[in-house]
């Protein structure tokens, strides 16, 4: 049994000594005893000292550490911090996927590492702490794929990094900046705006804003949402629709901190923080030179992805309760929540347009709803059962002979897969990863025609 | 004027300066870098670029902290095209971007240490 200890004992793990000497002197200040090492010791030294915390740097001489994270976690509860120069973002978002509590940038001042500490030594728990603020965020959900995702942006949030959002249509994006905007801490205001849905030119004046007589219809100033959001978040959605122009105005922005309103001489300094959001891929876009590298580089300091509802499906119940109180309340109804069967069907749903289009479901349900509870066949009317996911619990609920369900299921999931591939069966061969020869044999085996299938998919 | 973020090195300064080891680091941070830039180099004649990115990476580390943020940036570039797969390695443009890191890093030392001796005679603004 460890003795009661009047200091916490943070071991610094750096390779470079100007690092271990800086970070000790920051964790004593606030009441630790740090122990500088170069490397990570053995599992007997874990057992021999009780450690409270580590400060890892990610990358020791010519060794990986996060790897290393969960071997540490294995033998010691001491709570895992990794440092990181900026370059490094996506494998520190990683490290504490691994299990650290948190991440470090080398090149923010260290004064933002002490709060850090702190907080994670802080008396209530940090489980409680993220469902909080997913709540305040009213970000709705309890999955782990959104926990972790509440916890990351509770790590960059305080830092001033610039964030992009990666995720599908629908997934929330612009509610996950607003949480970053929170977690800043930052007194100005957020301030979004959709690059895909204004015209080049008037994207640039409500980006820097114009000056008096820029062009003729400018009859007086007007800021620009960069001046607009200062102190606060700049949120630019759909930063994969900007034209190249503007990437390259919004490039020398974010090197120089600073922008020129049109027709303005005076350059105007940059005082926000800056999030971007894109449904595309950035990096094939890259590739294509459709979007600018040196512009990717500077915008996805870190990457956060949006999960897809696809990945967070037992959020589904809390989602469904949320939109229908809010459309129940809009159309003066009093639907109850969908019978438990339904809403065990919902997850077996792909959900194309994630959550927005569950919105969109639970609206049109209640809005077009005249039965006590929520029907899923408003909800979804073309979801017509016909998929195997939803067929394989009649079937297993039948009978529990093995050979008639596995034929039962094969039967199903022919019929579903050249319905999918419309008959064309190298399509269907590319899609199953079945040989064609082994999809005519099972077609054989199960008196399936496949001309007549092939047929009927056409419809 | 080196390329310095002033937050992030005045922040690491007091933290340094209140445990007393502000001129120890400094001097560190001077030695050590210098002698990674040496490596570096001769890592390039060597053509080995792994390890050239692996002392890129680690002084990448430590000029942020520094908030030399040329020099970082510097470092970066570095790395970046010694992991680049896309291409062979063009050892002449490493060689350039090191010794361009270390006229960066020689305005930075100057500056650092001009702070360091400005706590005893006020020589720097």
């Amino acid at each position: 049994m460890h003795m009661l200890r009047n200091r916490r004992i943070a071991l610094v793990i750096d390779d470079t000594e100007e690092s271990r000497i800086i970070y000790s002197a920051a964790l004593k200040s606030i009441g630790f005893e740090p122990i500088p090492l170069s490397a990570i010791p053995s599992k007997d030294f874990f057992d021999q000292k009780p450690i409270d915390l580590i400060l890892l740097d990610m990358r020791l001489g010519p060794v990986d550490a996060v790897p290393k994270i969960r071997d540490i976690a294995r033998y010691s509860s001491a709570k895992i911090v990794v440092m990181t120069a900026f370059g490094s973002i996506d494998k520190a978002v990683e490290a504490v996927r691994n299990g650290a509590a948190g991440f470090f940038l080398k090149s923010d001042p260290i004064d933002s590492l002490t709060p850090k500490i702190k907080a994670l030594f802080s008396e209530s728990s940090t489980h409680e702490q993220v469902e909080t603020f997913l709540d305040e965020c009213g970000m709705k959900g309890r999955s782990k794929a959104l926990l972790e995702l509440a916890k990351l942006i509770m790590q960059v949030g305080p830092t001033q990094s610039t964030v992009l959002i990666n995720g599908e249509s629908g997934t929330g994006k612009e509610l996950i900046a607003q949480a970053i905007h929170r977690a800043s801490g930052a007194s100005g205001p957020f301030v979004a705006i959709n690059c895909s849905a204004i015209p080049e030119q008037l994207l640039e004046s409500e980006l820097f804003g114009v000056k008096r007589g820029a062009f003729t219809d400018a009859k007086q100033d007007r800021r620009g949402v960069l001046d607009a959001a200062s102190g606060g978040t700049i949120f630019l959605d759909e930063i994969g629709e900007l034209q190249p122009s503007l990437q390259a105005k919004l490039l020398r922005v974010i090197q120089e901190c600073e922008f020129t309103p049109l027709g303005g001489t005076q350059p105007v300094k940059l005082r926000s923080r800056i999030v971007c959001a894109t449904n595309r891929n950035l990096m094939q876009m890259m590739n294509e030179q459709k979007f600018r590298e040196d512009l990717y580089y500077r915008i996805a300091v870190i990457t956060l992805k949006a999960p897809s509802l696809r990945e967070r499906l037992d959020d589904i119940p809390i989602l469904v309760e949320y939109f229908l109180e809010l459309y129940n309340r809009k159309c003066g109804k009093h639907l109850k929540m969908l019978r438990d069967h339904d809403l065990q069907m919902l997850s077996r749903y792909e959900w194309p347009g994630n959550i927005r289009e569950l919105q969109n479901a639970v609206e049109r349900a209640v809005v077009l709803g005249n039965e006590d509870h929520l029907s899923i066949n408003l909800m979804l009317p073309h979801f017509n059962g016909g998929s195997v996911q939803e067929k394989m619990p009649k079937m297993l609920a039948r009978t529990f002979n093995y050979k008639t369900t596995m034929d039962e299921f094969e039967r199903s999931f022919l019929t579903d897969l050249l319905q999918a591939a419309h008959g064309n069966l190298s399509e269907a061969a590319r899609m199953s990863g079945i040989y064609r020869a082994n999809i005519y044999r099972m077609a054989k085996r199960l008196n399936i025609d496949l001309g007549r299938e092939a047929e009927h998919a056409k419809y | 004027m080196p390329n310095i973020d002033r937050v992030v090195y005045d922040n690491m300064r007091r933290v340094l300066q209140a445990a007393g080891q502000l001129e120890q680091v400094t001097e560190s941070f001077c030695t050590n870098s210098q002698e990674r830039i040496a490596t570096i180099l001769l890592a390039i004649e060597d053509q080995n670029a792994i390890r050239v990115a692996g002392i890129a990476h680690a002084l990448k580390g430590s000029c942020a902290m520094f908030g030399a943020r040329g020099s970082s940036e510097i470092c970066q570039q570095i790395e970046n095209a010694c992991l680049d797969t896309s291409a062979e390695t063009n050892y002449e443009h490493l060689r350039h971007l090191t010794l361009n890191l270390q006229d960066e890093l020689k305005e930075v030392y100057s500056f650092i240490q001009c702070q360091v001796s400005s706590d005893k005679t006020d020589c720097c603004p």
